[in-house]
């Protein structure tokens, strides 16, 4: 009996792990991850791309080109208040470089195209072309050059000369032009900015074919780029612009619904602790209440005496003159435009103003387009550099919000401004001219990426299209 | 022989309870006293008489009473009794049986070194003390029972050497991390194996706030409330002793679970014996340990302005910005109220608990049964902050037949915690007490007029403000409005059987269970601030359900005496499920109650489950040769469903030498006992589940500038995904520690004094980290992968001396030192990798593990020329380090982050020392921790909103690098300029460091010096006492807890852990919550 009991304990143990040892250690749920998918169609990729496209352009890169562009301004001591007096370091858009790349970005648009190809959906092709174009075409303006031929495909990738970068989206721009003429169902209804119609997105590509056109006009003028003038560039972004966006209805903007985590993120910040570290700047306040301009209400609230007022980062000023970033577009559903009318118009006008020959007459036409939509009153005979600083500060106020005005500031030095004059001396008394590669990227890729201190050392801190001294 | 009251009554209740098995004829009764050398009674001490299986454990007064049935000896046997204590050499006398009551008395001599006792070395496996080839760590009973403490993690504060404890914070039911002989992995919590009674014990933690993803960005540890760790739910009362397993080369045994050590907690079992009763209740008063040092001559306001905050003013505008915000605001009228800031949310807590134990049983059963309450109402002022547990034990075994003993242990707690928010959130109550201006009243914290919720920032609420942003949440509407709740109910047990198939063979069965459901709340009310301005709700709920099956034959041989010892094969199979339910819904419809039913919207739910199993299999082998030398090996295979399919298994080998070499030196008077050691040993720690899957994710937020926003996939009703940024591994293995110990226990000057040293060197091979990866060049940003390989060496020593040992009064000291320096060895690639959750603490190759890498000042030599005008021209033969002045009189932010502080404390030791005059006893316990440096982002904070007391200075002229003014060599153009130090340098300049990111100026020594425990107890026996309480003995107990701290740390404690038991860094301090300081009374009945 006793010997009968201990086979039978003995046998039982061993059983019981033999029996199971292999379903033991890999059944259900124990080596896969029962809690996400590891497929995802072309469909739901298109949506996670949709937002995370959109939280890139309203996120944390815009929030501080608005208060380098003293279009806003940063209070509160805190970490708002720091970005706006330039103390950033390479963790500070670490995750916006990351976001280009990583799921919501390239991997997953790249995944899109290879899927919308496969099935000949030549629509939904050249719709995420257009994202693919605005994402990499936004990093090569933050940070000049940029990983592209490599990406995605190598441990260290070597990093793309920036006008190679612009060369590139160039030619995806076209080749979604061509593919939005071409035959498929596209996205449908899930293309949250167009609901899927083919020619909006065509004048969408075409107007950003133009501003990365001019994104390279100063260094063509320069001689940096080889083979081009700045005459020749001036003249494709018109040709570019004349097909562009032909109606503020055509803009390429956001879409937000109201639900916690698909609320506009400027509104979303507004309501955070952080929300209210951020004000109106002096700078556009002071141009915008110079004209009486209707987009005030738009863009701020009003400041403890009824008025609309900003802070300087260079003269604090009293807390009951300066306005909230508080207008109308705060609001969790406004659709935050990245690519516009206004934009197209305003591209045209400068081309003509500074195009070889000059075309003042249609430069005016165009500026004059676009301040009908504000509305605001037509100008009249004005010309040459007046006209240009008209162009530029009109397109400072209409692209409020949007990091396009830190790329014309660099481009043009218009509309005047004074830089921070507490800033670190590593910025040389200058206003930052680009990012900090993010720290990931060079941790893991300190071959071609190199320390901020280098990064600071080399060229001023700024990009090779940006060859101008502005302050 | 004098026969007393005392023993005549424990001589009927030895009768009434020891069922008489055979009347026909009269019981024989043993009886006696258990003393030391001195004269002093041993309680506790066991008597058993091994050949008639029969045995009593001696009341607190030494005596015990054994009652031998008449069938199983007869009068004129003469049979061994053995006395046995831990910690007290065993005696083994002869006893020839007589009618009646036989008389014998025991004197046992301490051993120090615990000779002879047996050790539990864990998966079954048991050993003598002299035989253990690794140093060996026990915390007995009492020692934990002393600590005051009702989290059995923290009771072993200081209790071992390299056995670090870091409590997070003074609130009630707060988590404590504990970390030994440095950190070995970074992928988890990082910390060691619970072991209960055999069976592993979730020890695992969970921050509410992780449910709530959108608000958090995955940083939840560090705001919300805190957290308790599970192993809180045993009840300290409960436990026997905890042996731990420091090194691989003992815990090798455990195989992939014990890369971090093991705990070993034994509790307490009924022995044969009349029954005992023990009845213990404690009161212990606390109050906050240290008071933050703010300063009270400075009002609201910015630049010396003074904001407009009478009703409609500055202060009734939330997007007003600085004016309000700061106390930067002119000197205060003197005679003007002011508040104090650093006192008012605090009051007196308490601690009540109450525990019960009978145990008892006789030849073939054994009983013990406790109940325990525990209950702690917390500093804070209110009832909102409180813990409670009440747990219940049951554990019995009985002997079947001679050679079956079946056992069966459960247990049962309901744990209930209130917390208050803390940390890096608006809603939490440091924040916004220590940022108040001391010119704001934050009382009453409902304004009168319109009984809305008032705050400094937002002072007087209109009848429509009723969901506008205040700014910083009122701490008192805090204290009391919120919500934040954890609701336990655990159960845990096993039941288990020995067999001795014969002498040579035994085998036991192991088969346990562990469940806990964790109930989860946090509301902030319609009003609070920021991200939860109309009312947030988070239910959560976490399940965890493990069984644990093994299964053990250990053989015994003997050749010869010079030959002998133990061969053990096992077998154990593990399966954890852990599964997780949270909800976050937003804007309450109606005040109450805090449900997410009764709100308006709600994010995307937190649903996730894991599964794990473990298979392994194991042998041990010892052999001992001529009593002195013993010599063990084990190999352990592991099966888990963590590792890659195609490393399914791994093997873990260890081998331990242990040799007496006093039995060849022969024992001299000043060295008694002298025993060398030497052992190696693998062990590892598993992957983190599910990490070889690549998943696309919908609930990923994607973008947003800071915490509380951000975008999911799904947008407008269309589903939506995004590729994961975790690449999934192709194969991982468990990470493995090789170590290498050695060392020497030794008796000295006839155990007045024993000494133990031991040396390790372990090396972590296969060190799982999430490596980044070039989110460019792959579109992830991490994978893991058996990338890093790290190192920890260290020095451990412990010391007693017994100075004095006579009859009244004794005096014993005891001393421990340690110290472990970590080292990254390599990190497969990556520079460093990230292990902070909120500041860059990092793995960097060449540096201690856990360094913090952020930005300092330009230093010569240590930051990169050509950038900075005069850097280079200035530094020419500048001594390394002299900071850089620049033209201005202050120095430059570098660009380029470095190493800037190292949380790791240099050593770590105790002193534990009694003092005993007749039944008085005195005691006192010194924890020290030297260096470990912490970021007192608190103190940043402060700075720069002006309300800490080194701002009250606010104008001085200081020189950088002079009198005390970041002290050093100075180069630079701005060398030797005195600048004023104010709002400029405090708010506006590099100083406030969780806003610039430029980390130095908040850089703190953490060392610290802590009265841990100061006790006095005095022991109630006397006959009287029986006779007119009619129990045994009586102790009283007073006792302190953390009395005093003696550190250069100006936060509220060096001892602060933000991220508690789940970050595997310390020494991050962002207004976390103070420590308490305690002064316990208690009494202990015992019959």
């Amino acid at each position: 009996m006793t010997r009968n009991t201990l086979v039978a304990l003995v046998a039982a143990g061993f059983a019981l792990a033999a029996a199971g040892c292999n379903p033991f250690l890999t059944g259900e749920g124990l080596t896969d991850d029962p809690n996400n998918p590891t497929t995802a169609t072309r469909e739901a990729l298109f949506m996670g791309v949709q937002a995370n496209t959109f939280g890139q352009q309203e996120s944390g890169i815009a929030l501080t080109t608005c208060m380098w562009m003293q279009q806003c301004t940063g209070g509160g001591g805190r970490f708002v208040e720091q970005f706006g007096k330039y103390v950033i370091d390479e963790t500070s858009h670490s995750g916006d470089f990351n976001s280009v790349y990583t799921g919501g970005g390239l991997i997953d648009i790249r995944k899109i195209e290879a899927s919308a190809g496969a099935a000949g959906d030549a629509v939904f092709l050249g719709i995420a072309q257009i994202y693919e174009a605005l994402v990499v075409g936004s990093a090569a303006d933050y940070w000049g050059d940029l990983p592209y031929t490599q990406a995605l495909t190598a441990a260290a990738p070597t990093l793309d000369n920036q006008f190679a970068v612009y060369d590139s989206v160039q030619a995806l721009l076209s080749r979604a032009i061509v593919n939005l003429g071409g035959a498929g169902p596209g996205p449908g209804a899930r293309d949250l900015v167009f609901g899927g119609a083919p020619a909006a997105w065509i004048e969408v590509a075409h107007t950003m074919k133009a501003r990365y056109y001019l994104h390279t006009v100063e260094a063509a003028g320069a001689g940096l780029i080889t083979g081009r003038t700045a005459a020749q560039v001036y003249a494709d972004a018109v040709a570019q612009a004349t097909l562009g966006i032909s109606a503020p209805a055509n803009d390429f903007a956001a879409f937000h619904g109201a639900s916690t985590s698909e609320r506009n993120v400027w509104f979303q910040f507004s309501q955070t602790t952080f929300g209210t570290d951020l004000v109106a700047g002096k700078r556009l306040v002071d141009i915008m209440n110079a004209r009486t301009d209707p987009r005030r209400p738009q863009y701020f609230g009003k400041n403890a005496l009824g008025a609309y007022g900003g802070d300087d980062v260079n003269a604090p000023q009293p807390a009951n003159t300066v306005s909230a970033v508080d207008g109308t577009r705060n609001s969790p559903t406004f659709r935050q435009p990245f690519v516009t009318y206004a934009e197209n118009e305003l591209i045209l006008a400068e081309a003509y103003n500074r195009g070889t020959p000059a075309v003042d007459a249609q430069a005016l036409i165009h500026l004059n387009n676009e301040r009908t939509t504000v509305p605001l009153a037509a100008l009249v005979g004005v010309t040459g550099a007046a006209l240009f600083d008209s162009i530029m500060v009109e397109k400072y106020v209409a692209l409020f919000q949007n990091p396009e005005v830190w790329s014309d500031y660099r481009r043009t030095c218009r509309p005047i401004l004074t830089p921070f004059a507490g800033a670190s001396p590593v910025f040389g008394g200058k206003i930052p001219g680009r990012l900090y590669y993010g720290s990931n990227e060079r941790n893991t890729n300190p071959i071609n990426i190199p320390a901020p201190s280098t990064q600071l050392a080399t060229n001023g801190f700024r990009n090779r299209n940006d060859p101008n001294p502005c302050p | 022989m004098r026969i007393s009251f005392s023993r005549l009554v424990l001589f009927a209740i030895a009768l009434a309870l020891t069922p008489s098995r055979s009347p026909a004829q009269g019981p024989l009764t043993l009886s006696g006293r258990v003393t030391t050398e001195g004269g002093v009674p041993i309680g506790y001490a066991e008597v058993v008489i091994p050949t008639l299986g029969l045995g009593a454990t001696t009341r607190d007064d030494g005596r015990y009473a054994i009652v031998i049935p008449g069938a199983r000896a007869a009068a004129g046997n003469t049979i061994a009794v053995v006395a046995r204590r831990l910690g007290y050499k065993p005696v083994t006398a002869q006893i020839t049986l007589a009618p009646g009551i036989v008389e014998h008395d025991f004197v046992l001599a301490p051993n120090p070194l615990q000779l002879g006792e047996v050790v539990i070395t864990g998966a079954g496996t048991v050993t003598e003390a002299q035989k253990l080839g690794s140093v060996r760590n026990t915390v007995d009973s009492t020692v934990v029972r002393n600590s005051n403490e009702s989290n059995i993690v923290q009771a072993l504060a200081g209790k071992a050497p390299n056995v670090e404890v870091t409590q997070q914070s003074g609130d009630p039911g707060a988590s404590s991390f504990i970390r030994i002989r440095g950190t070995r992995t970074i992928s988890g919590s990082g910390q060691p194996l619970f072991v209960v009674d055999g069976v592993p014990l979730d020890n695992s933690s969970f921050s509410t706030s992780n449910f709530n993803l959108n608000d958090d960005l995955g940083a939840g540890q560090t705001d919300g409330t805190v957290h308790e760790n599970r192993a809180s739910d045993l009840n300290p009362n409960d436990i026997e002793s905890v042996e731990i397993l420091k090194g691989a080369a003992a815990g090798a045994i455990y195989g992939a679970r014990a890369g971090q050590g093991v705990i070993l907690i034994t509790t307490k079992s009924g022995r044969a014996g009349p029954t005992r009763f023990s009845w213990r209740s404690s009161l212990s008063v606390d109050d906050i340990n240290h008071k933050y040092p703010l300063q009270t001559i400075y009002g609201e306001g910015i630049s010396g302005a003074a904001p407009d905050t009478t009703r409609g003013g500055d202060c009734d505008n939330p997007s007003s910005g600085s004016i309000c915000s700061r106390s930067w605001g002119p000197a205060l009228v003197p005679g003007s109220p002011v508040f104090d800031h650093a006192n008012e949310a605090y009051e007196a807590g308490h601690v009540v608990e109450n525990d019960l134990t009978i145990s008892g049983g006789n030849d073939r059963t054994t009983f013990y049964l406790s109940a325990g309450q525990y209950h702690n109402n917390g500093i804070f002022v209110g009832d909102n902050d409180a813990y409670s547990r009440v747990s219940v034990r049951v554990r019995g075994s009985q002997r079947l037949a001679d050679n079956l003993k079946v056992g069966a242990n459960f247990s049962f707690a309901d744990t209930r915690g209130s917390f208050i928010q803390r940390g890096n959130n608006v809603n939490g109550i440091q924040l916004s007490l220590l940022r108040s201006p001391p010119n704001f009243n934050n009382l009453p914290y409902l304004d009168p007029t319109y009984g809305l919720h008032r705050t400094y920032r937002f002072q007087h609420p209109g009848p429509g403000d009723l969901v506008a942003d205040r700014g910083f949440d009122n701490p008192f509407f805090i204290i009391n409005e919120q919500q934040n709740r954890s609701k336990v109910g655990r159960m845990f047990g096993n039941i288990n059987a020995e067999y001795v198939a014969s002498t040579w063979l035994r085998v036991n069965y192991t088969l346990g269970a562990d469940y806990s459901n964790d109930e989860r709340l946090e509301g902030c009310p319609i009003s609070s601030s920021d991200v939860c301005f109309a009312g947030r709700v988070i239910e959560g709920k976490l399940v965890n359900y493990q069984v644990d099956h093994s299964l053990t034959a250990t053989v015994n041989y003997h050749v010869n005496d010079n030959l002998g010892g133990t061969v053990t094969l096992g077998q154990n199979l593990n399966a954890r499920n852990f599964r997780q339910l949270g909800n976050v819904g937003r804007t309450l419809i109606t005040s109450q109650p805090f449900k997410v039913s009764n709100t308006v919207s709600r994010d995307i739910p937190s649903d996730a489950q894991t599964v794990v199993h473990n298979a392994g299999y194991f042998a041990q082998a010892t052999l001992d040769l001529y009593g002195q030398v013993y010599l063990t090996g084990a190999l352990r295979n592991d099966g888990s469903s963590t590792f890659g399919r195609q490393n399914r298994r791994s093997w873990f080998p260890k081998a331990s030498l242990a040799w007496t070499f006093t039995k060849v030196t022969g024992e001299r008077p000043w060295l008694t006992f002298g025993k060398y050691r030497l052992a190696y040993g693998e062990a590892g720690q598993e992957p983190q589940p599910y990490l070889t899957s690549t998943n696309f994710l919908s609930n990923t937020i994607v973008s947003g500038i800071s915490q509380g926003t951000g975008e999911t996939p799904t947008q407008n009703g269309f589903g939506g995904l995004v590729q994961g940024t975790v690449k999934g591994a192709d194969a991982l293995r468990p990470e493995r520690t090789k170590e290498f110990e050695t060392g020497f226990d030794i008796g000295l000057f006839r155990d007045k004094s024993d000494l133990s040293v031991t040396y390790y060197n372990a090396r972590t091979e296969d060190v799982i980290l999430l490596t980044p990866v070039s989110a460019a060049g792959t579109g992830f940003t991490l994978q893991a992968s058996n990338s890093a390989t790290f190192r920890n060496r260290g020095l451990e020593m412990t010391l007693n001396v017994r100075p004095l040992q006579r009859q009244d009064y004794g005096w014993d000291v005891g001393f421990q030192w340690a110290r472990n320096r970590s080292l990254v060895m390599s990190l497969g690639g990556a520079n460093y990798v990230t292990i902070g959750d909120f500041q860059p603490n990092v793995a960097m190759v060449g540096q201690e593990l856990g360094v913090l890498r952020s930005l300092g000042f330009y230093r010569c030599g240590l930051s990169a020329a050509g950038v900075v005008p005069a850097f280079d021209a200035a530094c020419a033969g500048a001594p390394n380090g002299a900071l850089f002045i620049d033209a201005s009189g202050f120095p430059v932010a570098d660009p380029d982050p470095r190493v800037i502080a190292n949380p790791n404390p240099r050593w770590t030791g105790s002193v534990r020392s009694s003092f005993r005059f007749r039944k008085l006893q005195f005691s006192g316990f010194i924890d020290i921790r030297h260096g470990g440096q912490i970021w007192n982002g608190t103190k940043g904070a402060l700075w720069s909103y002006g309300t800490h007391q080194e701002t009250a200075s606010r104008g001085t002229v200081r020189t950088f690098g002079q009198g005390g003014w970041y002290d050093g060599p100075v180069v630079g153009p701005g060398a030797g300029t005195a600048v004023p130090i104010g709002q400029n340098w405090y708010r506006d300049g590099d100083a406030p460091c969780p806003f610039t990111l430029i980390d130095e100026p908040c850089i703190e020594d953490g060392g610290f010096v802590k009265l841990r425990e100061l006790s006095v107890t005095y022991t109630l026996d006397a006959p009287w006492v029986q006779r007119s309480i009619g129990v045994s003995s009586i102790d009283i107990r007073v006792s302190g807890r953390n009395l005093h701290t003696w550190t250069k740390y100006t936060g509220y404690d060096p001892e602060t852990s933000l991220g508690g038991a789940i970050a595997p860094v310390t020494g991050i301090d962002y207004f976390n919550n103070p420590q308490t300081r305690s002064f316990v009374f208690s009494f202990t009945l015992n019959r």
